[in-house]
């Protein structure tokens, strides 16, 4: 159905927004394009909707190239682009039959097909209503149903969820796959939640500044990441030795590094950890956290941009256009966005050498628990995107209050890490512990747990 | 119908019920222009006993150049919509769509156009209750072709302008730059003969010159050589501004 070769674009020299992709969709596919604001998503599916004119390579769509029968290729196409598209100031049933007008049809045709499409998108009764007053998500569903009036049998969405509550977009998915299902149409859609092409597409392609990292059902994405993600952080940063340790040992799949967080992707995890655990003591590593997790999305972007994917979003697009598009605007930009990652930066270790000048030990049990709130709070705030790690992470002090408390007696409420020696005992002992399996055990507890939910 | 004309006819039927269900912007559009003739009429109504006018009431003088000038208010203001257009989406919508692009300009203008038309259809009639007196002859249908050509011409020029500025506010400062000095450099508020000469050169190269007269050659009832050579300059001029407007649309990304 689509056929892109070589297909590059630069809107300055030299500054390739879409970088010599080559992919090819098949007819009655759903292939998502994943990547971050600014990553070409957007640029492709512009050419590939003759909006915008490649700088080198082809496309070709349903047979008509895309330069050279800019008509044709239109008339095989609907498309949905990022903003809404129908007009605010008319009715549904105008929106529709404007559109069924510009694209030719007969009287009699463009009736039976707008009914069609109302029932299809479940907007009976409601054909008369002005479109701005309806809910973002109707909306939506009436830009697709537009965009369909003249039965296509491919259709673009550019971000198709984008600014939606999750309720609709939840709706917005089941109409987009019975699309695919029922009406057996092909799908070609970019967006930046990692949800939806794990939810909708049958293929994945993953596009970072404007190369395609890597192609594959999202199921393959996946397991080439192997079946169990551990996810461990440190104090400081491993060292090139250290993480020379992990890639040595042939257990691990994969191995990517994050600051102080480390993420290895292993066979059956549950089995395994156990082992790590004891033999990261082996090697004179204490991690801070353990935990067990699936490998998501999160995981696979990470592998194939070796960004992580809440950090990667961060790059906004130049909301000035061409405005800010001048060599001023650009460094005004730059600088910007320099500026705002150095402060953020800076806190952070404000924050860690506040926490040491304040009289805790340097290598006291007390910083290691501190740090360690610390951390999780952080993860926290950094954001839901990771999914089930961070609900582990929230989870885990209590585990470690649970056995505190099993093992000592003593109500943890009430116990204060004020005396480093008293609390250094109470760590070495539940390391201890945890050394003979039952930390472990508890992490599969829950593993098994959560798999049930 | 061809293709072609079909689609410009679909979508300025489509722009005239936006229009329609909205009057009060067409009415609007007018309030500005009344103010002018009301009061300006008023604090200039002693220029007409100077010795040198070709009138003798100044109101009188003064109708053709606020019709103008309501031309070009309104005109200056259709880029805004476009960039409204952009902005939702729906101007993309239409571009993916089998049709050719001319024709979305050329629908657009025809719909400036006929909304001009009608605002000064309201606003002759005001100015006749002021005093002015109508257009004498076939001058009314004549006043509505003028109208219509320099209102499609300066829609083009806005409409050229916002696809090239892509921003409202750069638009609104352009607009409100270029619309008084065309006034001022034509004989819309006075008469040539009370310019000095370098003013009298510029208003030479200035369409709004061309419509004046013409439009007080209708009032007249004189219809002689000038008012033809101002029909064909009009003429030129609104083509001109399509064509550019037209290869704008077809070559923006």
């Amino acid at each position: 159905m689509i056929q892109i070769d070589h297909l590059c674009k630069e809107f300055t020299p030299n500054n390739r927004v879409v970088d010599d992709i080559t992919l090819q969709v098949n007819t009655g596919e759903v292939f998502g394009f994943l990547g971050p604001n600014g990553a070409g998503k957007t640029t492709t599916i512009k050419i590939l909707t003759t909006l915008l004119h490649p700088t080198s390579g082809t496309a070709v769509i349903a047979g008509h190239d895309v330069v050279e029968d800019p008509l044709s290729v239109r008339m095989s196409f609907g498309y949905v682009g990022q903003q809404s598209g129908v007009d605010p100031a008319l009715t549904v049933y105008e929106n529709l039959l404007l559109q069924g007008r510009l694209y030719h049809l007969p009287k009699k045709k463009l009736q039976e097909r707008i009914k069609t499409l109302v029932q299809l998108f479940d907007m009976e009764g409601r054909e008369g209503q002005w479109v701005g007053a309806l809910s973002g998500g109707f909306k939506r569903r009436l830009d697709i149903a537009t965009s369909l009036i003249h039965e296509p049998k491919l259709l673009f969405l550019d971000e198709p969820t984008l600014g939606l509550d999750p309720k609709s977009r939840l709706d917005l998915w089941s109409y987009i796959r019975r699309l695919n299902q029922e009406e057996g149409m092909t799908l070609f859609l970019t967006t930046h939640h990692l949800e939806e092409v794990d939810q909708l597409a049958h293929r994945v392609g993953i596009l970072d500044e404007g190369r395609i990292q890597i192609i594959g059902t999202p199921d393959a994405l996946k397991n080439s990441l192997g079946a169990d993600a551990i996810h461990l952080s440190f104090q400081n940063p491993l060292n090139a030795s250290q993480l020379a340790l992990f890639q040595k040992n042939t257990g691990f799949k994969e191995v990517i590094q994050q600051g102080d967080a480390l993420r290895l992707y292993i066979e059956e995890g549950q089995q395994a950890l156990p082992k790590v655990i004891q033999w990261l003591d082996e090697q004179g590593l204490s991690p801070l956290s353990v935990l067990l997790a699936r490998p998501t999305f999160d995981d696979v972007y990470l592998k194939y941009t070796g960004k992580n994917w809440a950090t990667a979003n961060e790059k906004k697009e130049n909301e000035w256009g061409d405005w800010g598009g001048g060599s001023d605007g650009g460094k005004w930009k730059n600088k910007w966005n320099k500026e705002d990652g150095e402060t953020e930066g800076g806190t952070e270790n404000d924050w860690q050498s506040k926490w040491k000048s304040e009289g805790n030990p340097p290598d006291g049990a007390s910083e290691e628990k501190g740090s360690g709130d610390w951390k999780n709070k952080w993860n926290e705030s950094e954001g839901g995107t990771t999914g089930k790690p961070i609900e582990k992470a929230r989870d885990e002090p209590k585990d470690w209050e649970n056995q505190w408390k099993k093992e000592e007696g003593k109500d943890p409420s009430s116990a204060k890490p004020d005396k480093g020696e008293e609390e250094k005992q109470d760590w070495e002992k539940w390391q201890d512990s945890g050394k003979s399996g039952d930390w472990g055990s508890a992490a599969q507890d829950k593993d098994k747990s959560e798999k049930k939910n | 119908m061809p293709y072609f004309l079909l689609d410009i006819k679909n979508l300025f039927f489509k722009y005239l019920t936006l229009t329609w269900r909205m009057p009060m912007w067409t009415l609007f559009g007018l309030i500005q222009p009344l103010l002018w003739l009301v009061i300006f009429g008023q604090l200039f109504k002693g220029l007409s006993q100077l010795p040198q006018f070709p009138e003798d009431n100044y109101v009188n003088f003064l109708t053709p150049g606020i019709i103008v000038m309501t031309v070009l208010f309104g005109a200056s203001w259709s880029g805004v919509s476009l960039l409204r257009d952009l902005r939702h989406g729906i101007m993309e919508k239409l571009f993916v769509a089998p049709i050719d692009r001319s024709s979305i300009v050329l629908s657009r203008l025809l719909h400036n156009g006929f909304t001009v038309v009608i605002q000064v259809f309201l606003l002759i009639i005001v100015a006749f209750v002021l005093g002015a007196g109508l257009p004498s002859g076939g001058g009314i249908f004549w006043i509505w072709i003028i109208v219509l050509m320099l209102a499609v011409g300066f829609s083009a020029v806005s409409n050229t302008l916002a696809m090239m500025l892509k921003r409202e506010e750069p638009l609104v400062v352009m607009g409100n730059m270029l619309t008084l000095p065309l006034l001022f450099f034509s004989p819309a508020l006075v008469p040539k003969s009370f310019m000095p000469f370098w003013m009298q050169l510029v208003s030479m190269i200035n369409p709004v010159t061309y419509g004046v007269e013409a439009v007080r050659a209708c009032y007249r009832g004189v219809f002689l050589q000038p008012f033809y050579t101002s029909i064909t300059i009009l003429l030129l001029f609104s083509f001109a501004a399509i064509s550019v407007s037209a290869a704008i649309f077809q070559k923006t990304e």
